[in-house]
């Protein structure tokens, strides 16, 4: 029986990519193909069922996935292995964002995009969950790099935690707070937001921080603008964060670079309207379900926060219209081009 | 009703004059523009990344009950600080050493290069040519 297995070089908590390998395991297991998630570095936070990376010795019929995106030694002999490869490629953040923050990061994703060529080459079939990184395996030498889209799971976003506080328009920004997710124009947005328009508004940035002195960089940055009401959470679990998408009024996007952005599609899914810059991916995961401020300044910003906050008739054609995006996204749509995928590379 | 495509054309509108009320200002860069670098790093941001300075407030546990161990990491941190001195100090002199010796040999070949450039320019005719 052919088993396919998952490598990452690492797994966290509240990443994207661990999220999906978890995804895929449990398609996988639905078509009796499932193998196990190995990853080098496990964060002690994350829940059992991802074996250490030494362990994964697949059987000669079996496929190897990788995923990658960040500089991962550690996966660099899966490439000599004499298995089925399929790379599934997330994008790797482009060092300029990290010298200043964490040059440890910075190096990582130097190297990172520098060796995806060698990966490239060493595998059956390259992939890449969106266009944009999917343009990026070109360029490193994939011919024809297949498009297998994020498998979205909308039931992780049933269960609730408690009911989030306060009253006032909530704006929710979710996503690493790293430096190339912009969270400086957020708050610059919200401050003038709030300043002129929603004296009540709130704004919670929700995300695990690249380090703890980012995070007091990212707080003072709060400070220093003049804004009241901003909480900056940390990662949270899921059910909390399902919690703020409920109870949110509009999420804010001011990433500059991203390979695809899930939270778009937990938006369109609980009809809670976007207000985001047309970076990366995100123009093609949105399309035009989002309020796209196509100068990323904080003023325009501001101004659709406030059309999308307080435009009933707006914020349900933009539910309308998020719920159409959802349909190109739908799991079985995705779980048929990850068939797709995974055949070829076995083939 | 408001379509998306108008409220982004209203939100640019608006934003227009919200700046021009304001004089052109208002709506100043945020606070990160100037630490995202260019992809090739200037000289003088390399001369300050050549002194090493490490936070050690970033020395933490990720673990769920990881206060413990990480007020143990800052422990260990102290009791090792001049040890991590020393350590910062020799790879500074080091890096601040290669640098200097890099400065050198830009100018050299900035040098050079001109010098070439200028003997490779055709003399003028002589007078009778």
């Amino acid at each position: 029986m052919t088993r396919v297995h998952q490598a990452l070089s690492s797994v966290g908590p509240y990443d994207a990519v661990s999220t999906q390998a978890q995804a895929w395991h449990g398609l996988l297991g639905r078509w009796g193909m499932a193998g196990e998630v190995y990853a080098d570095a496990i964060d002690p936070r994350t829940g059992n069922g991802v074996r250490p990376l030494h362990e994964l010795d697949p059987d000669p019929g079996d496929l190897v996935v990788i995923r990658y995106s960040a500089y991962a030694p550690s996966l660099r002999p899966l490439l000599a292995l004499d298995r089925r490869k399929l790379l599934v490629y997330h994008n790797v953040t482009p060092p300029r964002y990290f010298w200043n923050h964490h040059p440890g990061v910075a190096v990582a994703c130097a190297l990172g995009r520098d060796q995806l060529p060698r990966y490239v080459g060493a595998v059956d079939v390259a992939a890449a969950d969106s266009l944009f990184n999917a343009s990026e395996l070109e360029l490193a030498g994939a011919l024809e790099p297949r498009v297998v889209p994020i498998l979205f799971e909308p039931e992780r976003l049933r269960e609730r935690g408690p009911e989030p506080e306060g009253e006032g328009p909530l704006v929710l920004v979710v996503g690493r707070l790293v430096p190339n997710k912009r969270h400086d124009l957020a708050i610059a947005a919200f401050a003038s937001y709030q300043r002129d328009l929603a004296p009540d508004a709130r704004l919670v940035l929700v995300g695990e921080p690249l380090s703890p002195s980012y995070r007091r960089l990212v707080e003072r940055l709060a400070h220093a603008s003049g804004a009241r009401s901003v909480s900056v959470t940390g990662g949270l679990p899921q059910p909390v964060l399902n919690s703020l998408y409920a109870r949110a009024d509009v999420l804010l996007s001011t990433s500059e670079h991203e390979g695809f952005c899930v939270p778009l599609l937990e938006a369109f899914h609980l009809g809670l309207p976007v207000v985001a810059r047309p970076a990366g991916a995100m123009p093609e995961v949105g399309a035009d379900a989002v309020l796209w401020s196509d100068d990323g300044r904080p003023g325009m910003l501001c101004e659709l926060l406030d059309l999308a906050v307080r435009d009933g008739e707006l914020r349900q054609e933009l539910a309308r219209r998020g719920r159409r995006r959802l349909e190109h996204f739908s799991y079985e749509r995705t779980a048929e081009s990850i068939r797709g995928a995974v055949d070829a590379a076995l083939a | 009703m408001t379509s998306p495509e108008e409220a982004i054309a209203i939100a640019r509108e608006r934003a227009a004059q919200r700046q021009a009320r304001a004089g052109g200002a208002g709506d100043e860069p945020a606070g990160l523009e100037d630490s995202i670098t260019a992809e090739r790093p200037s000289l003088e941001l390399l001369s300050e990344w050549s002194v090493i300075e490490v936070d050690s407030s970033d020395v933490y546990s990720t673990r769920r009950a990881g206060a413990p161990i990480t007020a143990l990491k800052h422990l260990l941190l102290r009791l090792l600080d001049q040890y991590h001195r020393q350590l910062e100090a020799r790879q500074t002199r080091f890096n601040f050493a290669l640098l200097s010796h890099f400065r050198d040999l830009q100018e050299r070949v900035e040098r050079l290069e001109r010098q070439a450039a200028h003997s490779d320019t055709p003399s003028p005719p002589a007078p009778g040519d």
